[in-house]
């Protein structure tokens, strides 16, 4: 493959979760702690894992609406993680970021139509004409009569919401978009139509996709390749075949027998985990995931798995996946 | 946003009538002297304490002044007092507020501090300490009004801006590389400012009623100059009180109405502005 659009390198985001004056009494969530991930140009990447595990943070992080504690950035070849709000903002047109609840992501006071147009504004492209042209070309593209562009976002559907979102994310024409869950507020008739759009819209502009979702069946439609993620580290990364054929880590098969299927008589042996996703304020030593681990053994508990390749561009965190 | 604004406040059936009776308050306040001669200075000394008659519409107070005179110069006075000292605490209130509430740390601990020193003296003992010193104009009771109002505004509206600041249409606005100053003033002023315009009308009545608690007091507006409240101040002698109505009933009557008409037409205001509640 070629350059990586987007490349993180040890990306560590540390929350401040009690503060102290003194140093080491101070405790820090741990919310994505050391990863590497690379975006290539057009594709669609999944990212998966439980709630709370730093998908979320890890796409805020990328986009740099979050200060990052350690770690590197690298977009189009330029680091981006320390610089400040004025550099940062040309980069800022071809991050874009589409939001999970589309009701609470639009400015209740602004219609459809001026949320769509702010990006233009924020950047004065065009004159007042040419903005407005593009968006009503853009709203009607995403599918959005000419009625309904003056609407504001509490006069419309949860779908009619959320293809407003994609437009202002899209009308910039941007190289990555993070799409932090952004179908998992809208119901199952709507969903395969937002994710087809969005299938679309990646074919027609272009950009890179970071497909954040825990609704594996949606990750497998939309994206190329799928990254794992477990605790605030990815622990496998690999192809839409390599992760749903091939799952090497135990967490990420323990993640595919837990989709359900459409079949009553279907049997299948579900891997259930014991207990709860540990604490991202003290994470176990060694492997992050032996407490949980089924396949567990003396040494994930003291040493820590690196990061094995098992085939081209299969990468997986665990002791045992070789064998 | 504003056109159909006007359209939403008239449906606030209460706040429409509210409307139209401030309005006319305001017409017969401004521009009653111009067609009339009034004149709430001059004491007639042969009919003091008069009941109302077709020379005095209204009657006379205890120093023969004409009362209808004296309440339409008095309502500039008090409402004046009311709207400017409200004006000074939104002036202050406003940014301060805002700024604390969007930029969290040490900034907004010294804002919300110093607004805890204010709110927690009593405001009464404090604008008789200032009326003493500097004297009891109109003006000096509306600055001070209006200086020791600035921490409500300011922390009811850091509260909304605290809110709203962490919801995703901000976060949305920041990566699309908006400015902060553009993200204050366009995305979380217009979200977080609703519930102040209540509070507005509530501080315009609180300050109107401040001022004739002063004025009974004595240390309000100084006469011959009148206000709604020291018109009633004659009605601390038992005998206005109890026998001579026209003194102080009318002055109670438009302090009353107006404050009752400033806080639905404050709801009325609030309401309308609300996008959520158009259709109903």
């Amino acid at each position: 493959m070629n350059e990586p659009v987007i490349s993180a390198k040890g990306l560590k985001k540390h929350f401040v979760a009690k503060s102290s004056l003194l140093k080491d009494k101070r405790v820090y969530l741990k919310a994505v702690d050391g990863v590497d991930l690379d975006v290539y140009p057009g594709e669609a990447l999944g990212l998966v894992g439980e709630s709370g595990c730093g998908k979320s943070t890890l796409g805020r992080c990328l986009l740099r609406l979050y200060d990052v504690t350690e770690g590197t950035i690298e977009f189009e070849g330029q680091q981006i993680q320390n610089l400040p709000f004025k550099q940062l903002r040309p980069y800022r047109q071809k991050l874009q970021m589409i939001f999970q609840d589309p009701y609470s992501s639009l400015n209740p006071r602004m219609t459809v139509f001026q949320s769509v147009k702010a990006p233009l504004d924020v950047f004065k492209i065009g004159t007042e004409d040419e903005r407005a042209e593009k968006v009503r070309r853009l709203l009607s593209y995403v599918g959005l009569a000419e009625e309904q562009i003056h609407k504001y976002p509490h006069e419309m559907s949860g779908g009619q919401r959320q293809r407003a979102v994609i437009a202002r994310a899209m009308i910039l024409q941007p190289s990555f978009v993070v799409c932090d869950e952004p179908v998992s507020a809208l119901d199952a008739s709507v969903r395969s139509q937002v994710l087809n759009l969005m299938k679309k819209m990646q074919q027609d502009f272009g950009p890179a996709y970071l497909f954040i979702s825990h609704d594996l069946s949606v990750v497998r439609y939309v994206c190329d390749r799928v990254a794992v993620m477990y605790l605030g580290r990815i622990v496998e990364i690999g192809s839409k075949t390599d992760i749903f054929e091939n799952a090497a880590h135990p967490y990420t098969q323990a993640l595919l027998s837990a989709i359900p299927i459409p079949d009553v008589d279907a049997k299948k042996d579900r891997i259930v985990l014991q207990g709860d996703v540990p604490s991202p304020l003290d994470p176990p030593t060694g492997c992050r995931f032996h407490t949980r681990c089924p396949k567990a053994q003396p040494l994930c508990r003291q040493k820590e798995p690196e990061m094995v390749e098992l085939a081209d561009g299969h990468c997986v965190r665990c002791h045992f996946a070789a064998k | 946003m504003n056109n159909g604004f006007f359209k939403n406040l008239i449906k606030h059936k209460a706040a429409a009538v509210c409307l139209v009776i401030l309005a006319l308050e305001l017409l017969a306040i401004l521009l009653l002297p111009v067609f009339m001669e009034l004149d709430p200075y001059t004491s007639d000394v042969l009919s003091m304490n008069k009941a109302p008659s077709d020379a005095h519409i209204l009657g006379t107070d205890t120093l023969g002044r004409d009362i209808f005179a004296r309440l339409v110069y008095g309502g500039r006075n008090s409402l004046f007092i009311g709207v400017g000292s409200t004006i000074i605490s939104v002036l202050i209130g406003l940014p301060l507020g805002l700024l604390a509430g969007y930029y969290r740390g040490f900034f907004s601990t010294v804002i919300m501090r110093i607004a805890d020193m204010f709110m927690s003296f009593p405001s009464m003992v404090l604008i008789l300490v200032v009326v003493a010193l500097f004297g009891s104009s109109v003006w000096s009771i509306t600055v001070i009004i209006g200086v020791l109002g600035w921490p409500a505004v300011a922390r009811l509206l850091s509260a909304n801006v605290l809110s709203e600041r962490e919801k995703e249409y901000v976060l949305a606005a920041k990566t699309i590389g908006t400015r902060n100053s553009v993200i204050l003033w366009r995305y979380i002023l217009p979200n977080a400012v609703s519930p102040l315009w209540m509070s507005l009308a509530f501080r315009i009545s609180q300050a109107m009623i401040m001022e004739s608690g002063l004025s009974f007091l004595g240390a309000g507006v100084q006469p011959p100059e009148s206000s709604w409240g020291n018109i009633i101040q004659a009605a601390n002698n038992i005998v206005v009180l109890s026998s001579r109505w026209w003194i102080w009933i009318p002055a109670g009557l438009c302090l009353i109405v107006t404050i009752v008409c400033i806080n639905f037409v404050g709801e009325g205001i609030r309401d309308a502005l609300d996008p959520k509640l158009k259709r109903v």
